[in-house]
């Protein structure tokens, strides 16, 4: 720097430019490294994105060098494809919650950080603490991949005002599925004579995934091997039978809305609208569901069939490999499951913690808001079970969702729908990656 | 009024109306108010009609924010593109016969190469580039004059130039340049302005360049925000309306208010 | 003679060249280099994850062995065959209708152009209530006037259908390029025929349609063009290619097999055979013309 002759102040300044740098250079030295930014991208409508908005604000207040951003796609089924180009254009999300019916062909390919050794090290939480149906179902190949956040089921959401105005008791503990269609059909009125039927007593997906259950429950298998199948068995006559009771609900019973009425208003937002008495759905939508301010509601189990049988819903935290700075990921991927973050996301109703200390306290049984008979989930965790895992899952979910909504609203026979997904299937089963090496 | 003119106009009438009926429904239906029934009888207006549904689109997703990154975008590729686009309509006009019809050839060509040809290349090249996430994937397009088609509409406008005018410019001693901004585009005046509203029209309802070359919120545009908001609530037909219609209000006013400020900068040109 | 501020040995003509520049460079790294990219590709197997393998035609083999991929072309083709027809026939009859002068004309012009403005995303959703079949205005409006309306974009049958419905209300451009063509023919001819007693059906026959022709083909060649690729937004907004493949198309099997499947190589192949169809589309359409001696010279492609 060179200083002509100055006047006066000129000199003044100059004279506290040099101390003034030095003192911002020790500002700097003392403030430490700027906060490592991790990003974690979840999916999920409104409300159970505020739920990790909340899970993230609470650790980025606690943690001033690491920060979490939060990034959300609504739809899950678009969610892959998001992930994979993310993934193809390398810059992936650090963190992404992923479900186990979709993290193998990520784990396949790998694009995973193992989380195992992360969670072997911690000192706030272990193996042991989780729920052991939750840590298999992302287990690949034998080792940890992903941490899961829940144990959620399926179970039977319901319009407790619709049931007492019908003057049904509501649905027990346990209950059969002629309980369960009787009941069904008692609720699908037509309330003012119009000929349209403005009531429906049951809304629900025509999935795959929907349908497991109950092919479970009726004896079948979904697949001929659990660990490397080659192939779905709806064509047995177990499964074929739970097929048809399944397709019966629409075709014969009614008591479920036909295509049309389903894409005019989903049957998700009549539940919530007050004129479907019952919905099928996993935990996932009770933050939306505590929204409802014009009826009571609450959860049952889903009825039994010849034996009793749940499924298992789970997502979970996974790192993905190209995280510059997995350590700082890990911290919050260890808050967020430690007894703390479950904490919070159960008490906003998204999940049903996978921890099992969370599970049984009141955060999660008695938080003072519907649902009250919570242990319901808790009660699946014994008798439910699992879809296979391997790479390819998604897309056989896809084919056979096709065939099995077409035999639901009665294009094709329940037979023809069977065959046409077991056909339809074998090319992905024989391309798969799977869970057993 | 003859006859025949009356049944013309009722015709025009007519055919006006029927083109104006899906946006009226449109903007009849995102004013059914939050919790009301979806209407089973034909009706010009819900029953309790209201604006709230225009502020719970905002309040649901960042839709301000979106609204600036659409502005962002079109204020950069309209300018962008009405220069490139004009430069070559002239570069091309002042060619030599032969020459040309080449570049017609060129340009016809290009305009038939299906968009999706370029998605997966043109993401791999932005992921190269730097573009992947950035306002840059958006507004690429505009490099080359968005379409060969803007190109050859001005190609058209000073091809009927008279070359007199050019070779005039030429002996006052005006460039390239001077003669593309003081002359050429002067002349070509509508073609500027249709080619600034049909490119204003495109991107800012551009959805596949959104949806393929952003990841973040932080960037995207009105179309995608439509998507999102589609799937976030798929029955809340009001809501997902509203949105639309906020998406098209921008594009429409602009189009409806256009001709008046340019026959009111023509008046006061002429006076 | 030269303005000395550009390099004073370049000719006047290089100059001008020096304009196209911009242009050319962005055709070649926007289009040219992309689509060339694109058609290599379709020779390797690519997931842009792992480095691509040569595959020989085998990409050709698995798209023409692929149902999906024949459906989808025959699905692309069913909606140009008669839509587009429809639509070009449609924007002149409504061009014709507001070429002369009456009360109002700019608005009643406005108003068939403005479907053209929306959004597609935005027009794509209105069309999705409109066509709501239990709620929507459209079967309202079909139940009170008596019919039993169809369920639409829900029913396989009714759903292409559909599309082509909604197609019909954005013929802005085509009107508006029909409009300027009628106002370019002279107005002596059709003066002289009216003069002659011919009825405005036979003035319209022997006089404006041949005169119009040229305009009319390139209108239906942008719209096949248009309506084979650009399609993409809405099908993949209102249907996603259901229900049950019945709206699949090109562009849609490309996209699942490149951004869903991550099968780049495959999607590439179906390009190949995606232009290949437009070109035959381009080239038929030329023959016709000739046919009917309409001229393609390059004046009246200019206009």
């Amino acid at each position: 720097m060179i200083l002509h002759k100055p006047d006066r102040p000129e000199l003044l300044r100059a004279r506290l430019i040099l101390p003034f740098f030095l003192f911002l250079l020790v500002l700097a030295a003392c403030a430490g490294p700027a906060p490592t930014e991790v990003s974690f991208m979840v999916f999920g409508d409104p409300a159970e994105y505020n739920a990790y908005k909340e899970l993230v604000d609470t650790f980025n207040a606690a943690h001033a060098d690491v920060q979490v951003t939060l990034t959300h796609v609504p739809s899950a089924s678009e969610y892959r494809t998001r992930l994979v180009t993310e993934f193809a254009a390398g810059s992936p999300p650090d963190i992404s919650l992923m479900n186990y019916r979709r993290f193998a062909s990520f784990a396949a390919n790998d694009m995973l950080e193992p989380i195992g050794p992360f969670l072997a090290q911690s000192d706030l939480i272990g193996l042991e603490d989780f729920y052991p149906a939750a840590t298999e179902a992302f287990t690949w190949q034998g080792a940890l991949m992903c941490l899961p956040q829940n144990i959620s089921s399926l179970v039977v959401y319901y319009n407790a005002d619709l049931f007492a105005a019908a003057g049904l008791p509501e649905p027990p503990d346990k209950w059969t599925w002629d309980d369960f269609r009787q009941t069904a059909v008692a609720l699908t009125r037509d309330l003012d004579g119009d000929g349209t039927i403005d009531q429906y007593g049951l809304g629900m997906e025509p999935s795959l995934f929907r349908l497991a259950p109950f092919v479970w429950q009726n004896g079948g298998p979904l697949v001929d091997d659990d660990a490397r199948p080659t192939r779905l068995t709806l064509t047995r006559p177990p499964a074929l039978e739970a097929l048809q009771w399944f397709t019966d609900l629409h075709n014969v019973y009614g008591v479920v809305p036909g295509r049309e009425a389903e894409a005019s208003q989903d049957s998700e937002s009549r539940f919530m609208a007050g004129t479907t008495a019952m919905y099928l759905n996993s935990r996932r939508g009770v933050p939306t569901y505590r929204e409802i301010d014009s009826f009571r509601w609450d959860v049952a189990p889903l009825p039994n069939g010849r034996t009793s049988a749940g499924i298992l819903h789970s997502d979970a935290f996974c790192l993905s490999r190209t995280t510059a700075d997995k350590e700082a990921a890990w911290q919050f991927i260890e808050f967020a499951n430690s007894v703390a973050g479950q904490t919070i996301l159960a008490a906003t109703g998204r999940t049903v913690p996978s921890l099992m200390a969370v599970a049984e306290s009141d955060a999660f049984l008695n938080p003072g808001q519907p649902p009250s008979r919570a242990q319901v989930y808790l009660d699946n965790a014994p008798i439910m079970r699992r879809v296979p895992i391997m790479s390819t899952w998604q897309e056989i979910e896809g084919v056979a969702d096709e065939e099995i909504e077409r035999a639901f609203y009665g294009d094709i026979a329940v037979a023809d729908a069977a065959r046409l997904a077991t056909q339809r299937t074998e090319e992905y089963f024989l391309r798969a990656d799977f869970n057993a090496p | 009024m003859s006859f025949k003119a009356g049944s013309r106009a009722l015709l025009r009438l007519l055919a006006a109306l029927l083109f104006l009926l899906p946006l009226l429904w449109m903007a009849s239906a995102s004013l059914n108010a939050p919790g009301d029934p979806l209407p089973t009888s034909l009706r010009l207006l819900p029953p309790h009609p209201t604006l709230a549904n225009y502020g719970r689109i905002f309040r649901l997703l960042p839709l301000g924010r979106y609204t600036l990154n659409s502005l962002l975008v079109v204020a950069l590729a309209v300018p962008i593109t009405l220069v490139v686009s004009s430069w070559a309509g002239l570069g091309m006009a002042r060619l030599p016969k032969p020459a040309q019809r080449r570049w017609i050839t060129l340009s016809l060509a290009v305009l038939m190469v299906p968009g999706i040809a370029l998605w997966s290349t043109r993401f791999l090249l932005y992921r190269e580039l730097g573009w992947y996430d950035t306002v840059w994937a958006l507004i690429a397009p505009a490099w080359m004059g968005t379409s060969p088609f803007y190109v050859l509409m001005f190609y058209r406008a000073f091809r009927r130039i008279p070359a007199a005018i050019y070779d005039a410019a030429h002996l006052d001693g005006a460039g390239v340049l001077q003669t593309w901004w003081l002359v050429a585009l002067p002349m070509a005046r509508m073609t500027a302005v249709a080619v600034a509203l049909l490119t204003f029209v495109f991107y800012w309802g551009d959805f596949t360049s959104p949806l393929l070359y952003l990841r973040s919120g932080e960037h995207a545009t009105l179309p995608v925000a439509l998507q999102t908001l589609q799937q976030l609530s798929r029955s809340d037909w009001a809501l997902v309306l509203a949105a639309a219609v906020w998406t098209t209000l921008v594009p429409v006013a602009l189009f409806l208010l256009l001709p008046l400020l340019f026959n009111r900068r023509q008046k006061r040109s002429v006076s | 003679m030269s303005n000395g501020r550009l390099h004073p040995r370049l000719s006047p003509s290089a100059r001008w060249r020096l304009l196209l520049l911009p242009y050319a460079l962005g055709v070649i790294v926007l289009v040219i280099v992309p689509a060339a990219f694109s058609f290599a590709l379709a020779f390797f197997h690519y997931d842009a994850l792992s480095p691509p393998v040569w595959a020989g035609t085998l990409n050709f083999v698995l798209a023409y062995t692929d149902e999906l991929f024949l459906l989808s072309i025959r699905h692309s083709l069913a909606l140009i065959l008669i839509p587009v027809p429809l639509r070009v026939a449609g924007a002149f009859l409504l061009a014709r209708l507001m070429q002369r002068n009456g009360r109002f004309l700019n608005w009643f012009r406005t108003a068939v152009y403005l479907p053209s403005v929306v959004p597609g995303a935005a027009f794509a959703l209105a069309w999705l209530w409109i066509l709501n079949p239990l709620y929507g205005p459209l079967n309202l409006l079909l139940s009170a006037l008596g019919f039993a309306p169809p369920a639409w974009l829900v029913d396989p049958d009714w759903a292409r259908p559909a599309l082509a419905l909604m197609a019909l209300w954005q013929i802005g451009e085509g009107f508006i390029v029909s409009l300027a063509a009628l106002y370019d023919m002279p107005a002596e001819l059709e003066d002289a025929a009216r003069i002659d007693g011919a009825g405005s059906w036979a003035t319209l026959r022997s006089i404006v349609l041949p005169l119009i022709a040229p305009i009319l083909l390139l209108l239906t060649f942008r719209d096949v063009i248009f309506t084979f690729q650009e399609s993409f937004t809405q099908i993949y907004l209102l249907t996603q290619g259901g229900p049950y493949y019945a709206t699949y198309t090109m562009p849609l099997f490309i996209y699942e097999q490149g951004f869903d499947l991550q099968a780049f190589g495959v999607a590439s192949a179906a390009m190949w055979v995606m232009y290949a169809i437009t070109g035959l589309i381009v080239v038929a359409l030329v023959v016709i013309a000739r046919q009917w001696n309409i001229g393609t010279t390059e004046e009246t492609f200019v206009l």
